[in-house]
C-alpha cells in the first residue's frame, strides 16, 4: 500500500513538473518563427542594408584579382631575367660583342614592364684575384651593364648594382670552363 | 681529432743576394720540458710554438712528479728546465736556468676551459721567449678573425689562435664578409653583412654586441684601421664607383681621397700617404696618394699585378700575379720591398699567395695559401727566413690578425 501511495507521489511530482515546461517551449517556437518570417518577407530598411553589402563585395574581388596578376607578371619578368647572363673576359669588365644581345634582350625584357619595379644587376668574377679587387672588379662589371641598359633606354632609377666578388659562384671546380662560367652578371628583380 | 700539418720553408731568396743563417745549432739555448699533467696535446702546442718562434731548441721530455724536486745533473746539454703541469684549468709553469741555477719564470696560466688551451700555451711560450733574453714576439698571442665561404652568398666568421687550433664561430647566417679588427685590443670586429645593401657592423666578440655603423650600395669593405682606432679606409661605391673613402668614427664625417674612373681598393694607412692598389693604367698595381699635396704616384714598378699589400714602417709587402693566364692555373707570389731600397725579396714561391698582413711589431707576415679546395693561414718569419702553415679544410674570404 506504501509502495503504491510512493510511486503515485512521484508520478504526481513528475506530471506537475512537466506541466510548467511546455509553455516556455511555446514561446521560444513563437521566436523562431517570427525570425523566419521577417527573412522571407524583409521590410524596407532591411533591403536598403543588403544593397550596401554586396558594394563591399565586389571591391574587395577586385583588389584579389589585381595582386595575383602582379605576382605572376614580376614571376615571370624574374624567371626571364634569371636565364640572362652576360659574361667577361679575364680580367676585364667592358661588354664582349657576343654579350650585347643578352644586354639588349634584358633591356626589351625591362622597357615591357609596367609599373614599379627594381631589378639588381650583381656582379661575380673568377678565383684569380685577391678579393677586395675582385669585389671593385665584380662591381665595375655590373656598373657596365647597368650604363649599357640605361643607353638603351631602361631608367636609371629602377637598377641597382652589387658585387659578391668570387663569392658567388655557379661552377666550383678548377678548370677555365668554370672560371669562365664565374666571370659574369646575374639580374635579380627585387620584391 | 683535429689534426694540423705544420710546413716549414726556408724561404727563396733573390739570385743576386747571399744569405747565411743565422743560428749554429748550438748557440740556440736549449730547453728541456717535463710535465706533471698527462695530455699531449699542451705538449704538443708548445713544441709547435717554439718551431714557430726559431728562437730556441725545446726538447720535450716526460712526466715527472712534481715541479720542484730536480736532479740538477740530469739535464746536461740543456740550458733551461721547464717543468709545467695543467689542472683545473689551470697551468702552473716554472722555467729553471740549468746553468745560473735559479727560477727565471713562476706563473699560473688560467683559461674558462679547455679549448682555449692554445691561447694558454702561446702566452707561456711569450713568457719564456722574453726571459731568455729575444725580441718580445706578441703576434703570437694574437687572435685570428676570419670569413668563410660556407656556400654562395653564405659565409661565416670565426676567431682562432694563429695556428687554427682554437677556432670558434662568432658570426653566422648570411652573408658575412672581410671582418678586420676594430681595436688593438681585439675586443670588436668589422664586418661587411649583405642586407638589401652591404652593411658595416661592429661586433663585440665578448658581449655579443652589434652596432650598425653604415650602409652603402655596391660595395664596402673596412681595409685599414688606424693606430688609434679613430679612422676607418673604406672601399665605397655610394654612386657605383669603388673608391677609397677614410670614414672619421668620432665625427662621423667621410671624405673621399680617391677618384678615379676605374678601380681603387685597398687602402692603407701609411704615415701622411695612403696606398693602395689601383688600375689606374691598365693592370692593378700599387700607388700612394699623399694627403698634403694630393699627388698619386706608382710606389712599385716590378710586376705587372699587384693586387693586394700590407705595410708596416718602410717596408711594404705585395701580392703579385706573376702568370696571366684565363686558361690555366696562375701563380701569385708575395714581395717583401722596402721604400729606401732597390731590392726586392721573394718571400713565397709558387701557388696562389695572397692577403698579406704585417704583424703589430713588423717581424711577422700573415697571409692566405690557397690550392684546390683548402686555405693555409701562412706564417713568415722574417728575421728568422721561416715559412709556417696551417691548414684549413675551407676556402679562407678574408683574414685579419
Amino acid at each position: 500500500m506504501k509502495k503504491k501511495l510512493l510511486i503515485g507521489a512521484t508520478l504526481l511530482a513528475i506530471l506537475t513538473g512537466c506541466g510548467q515546461q511546455p509553455e516556455l517551449d511555446v514561446n521560444a517556437d513563437q521566436n523562431n518563427t517570427a525570425v523566419q518570417q521577417s527573412q522571407v518577407v524583409p521590410n524596407q530598411a532591411e533591403q536598403n542594408k543588403q544593397a550596401t553589402e554586396e558594394d563591399l563585395t565586389d571591391t574587395t574581388a577586385v583588389k584579389v584579382t589585381d595582386e595575383s596578376n602582379d605576382i605572376n607578371q614580376n614571376q615571370q619578368i624574374a624567371a626571364i631575367l634569371s636565364k640572362n647572363v652576360v659574361h667577361f673576359d679575364f680580367d676585364k669588365y667592358n661588354i664582349r660583342p657576343d654579350q650585347m644581345p643578352i644586354v639588349k634582350a634584358v633591356a626589351n625584357t625591362l622597357k615591357d614592364i609596367k609599373g614599379n619595379y627594381t631589378v639588381r644587376i650583381e656582379g661575380n668574377c673568377d678565383e684569380w684575384g685577391s678579393d677586395e679587387y675582385n669585389y671593385a672588379l665584380g662591381l665595375k662589371r655590373a656598373k657596365t651593364v647597368k650604363n649599357a641598359l640605361v643607353n638603351l633606354g631602361v631608367d636609371a632609377n629602377k637598377l641597382t648594382i652589387i658585387s659578391y666578388g668570387e663569392s658567388n659562384p655557379v661552377c666550383t671546380a678548377h678548370n677555365k670552363a668554370c672560371w669562365a662560367k664565374n666571370r659574369r652578371d646575374d639580374f635579380t628583380l627585387l620584391p | 681529432m683535429r689534426i694540423f700539418l705544420l710546413f716549414v720553408v726556408f724561404l727563396y731568396l733573390n739570385a743576386s743576394e747571399l744569405q747565411i743563417t743565422k743560428y749554429i745549432t748550438n748557440q740556440k739555448p736549449k730547453i728541456y720540458v717535463e710535465y706533471v699533467h698527462s695530455n699531449s696535446k699542451l705538449n704538443h702546442m708548445l713544441q709547435i710554438d717554439s718551431t714557430i718562434i726559431s728562437h730556441y731548441d725545446m726538447k720535450i721530455g716526460g712526466k715527472t712528479n712534481n715541479l720542484t724536486n730536480i736532479n740538477f745533473t740530469k739535464y746536461k746539454g740543456y740550458n733551461y728546465l721547464l717543468r709545467f703541469n695543467y689542472q683545473n684549468k689551470t697551468s702552473t709553469a716554472l722555467l729553471y736556468n740549468l746553468i745560473d741555477k735559479k727560477i727565471e719564470l713562476y706563473k699560473k696560466y688560467k683559461i674558462p676551459n679547455f679549448n682555449s688551451y692554445p691561447f694558454m700555451i702561446h702566452a707561456l711560450s711569450y713568457d719564456i721567449n722574453s726571459k731568455l733574453g729575444f725580441e718580445p714576439i706578441p703576434w703570437i698571442k694574437r687572435k685570428i678573425v676570419y670569413s668563410v665561404n660556407m656556400a654562395p652568398k653564405e659565409s661565416a666568421i670565426f676567431i682562432s689562435d694563429i695556428t687554427l687550433t682554437y677556432r670558434k664561430k662568432i658570426v653566422s647566417g648570411g652573408f658575412n664578409i672581410f671582418p678586420k679588427w676594430a681595436d688593438r685590443a681585439q675586443t670588436e670586429i668589422y664586418y661587411t653583412k649583405y642586407l638589401r645593401e652591404p652593411t658595416l657592423f661592429k661586433y663585440n666578440i665578448y658581449t655579443g654586441k652589434k652596432t650598425r655603423v653604415m650602409v652603402s650600395s655596391g660595395m664596402l669593405i673596412v681595409s685599414d684601421v688606424d693606430f688609434d682606432n679613430n679612422k676607418l679606409l673604406l672601399t665605397l661605391a655610394p654612386n657605383d664607383q669603388p673608391d677609397i673613402y677614410e670614414y672619421n668614427l668620432y665625427s662621423k664625417s667621410l671624405k673621399r681621397i680617391t677618384k678615379y674612373t676605374g678601380i681603387d681598393v685597398n687602402g692603407h694607412f701609411y704615415g701622411n700617404n695612403i696606398l693602395f692598389i689601383s688600375n689606374r693604367l691598365g693592370n692593378p698595381n700599387v700607388y700612394q696618394k699623399n694627403l698634403s699635396t694630393g699627388i698619386v704616384k706608382k710606389v712599385i714598378y716590378y710586376s705587372k699585378n699587384q693586387i693586394s699589400l700590407t705595410a708596416y714602417n718602410d717596408d711594404i709587402v705585395i701580392s703579385s700575379r706573376e702568370t696571366n693566364n684565363a686558361l690555366g692555373n696562375n701563380t701569385f707570389n708575395l714581395l717583401l720591398v722596402n721604400k729606401n731600397s732597390d731590392d726586392i725579396k721573394r718571400l713565397t714561391l709558387g701557388g696562389k699567395n695572397m692577403l698579406p698582413v704585417f704583424s703589430n711589431d713588423g717581424s711577422t707576415i700573415f697571409f692566405i695559401k690557397e690550392y684546390h679546395f683548402n686555405s693555409k693561414i701562412g706564417i713568415i718569419r722574417l728575421k728568422e727566413n721561416k715559412i709556417f702553415y696551417f691548414r684549413l679544410s675551407k676556402i679562407i674570404q678574408s683574414f685579419d690578425c
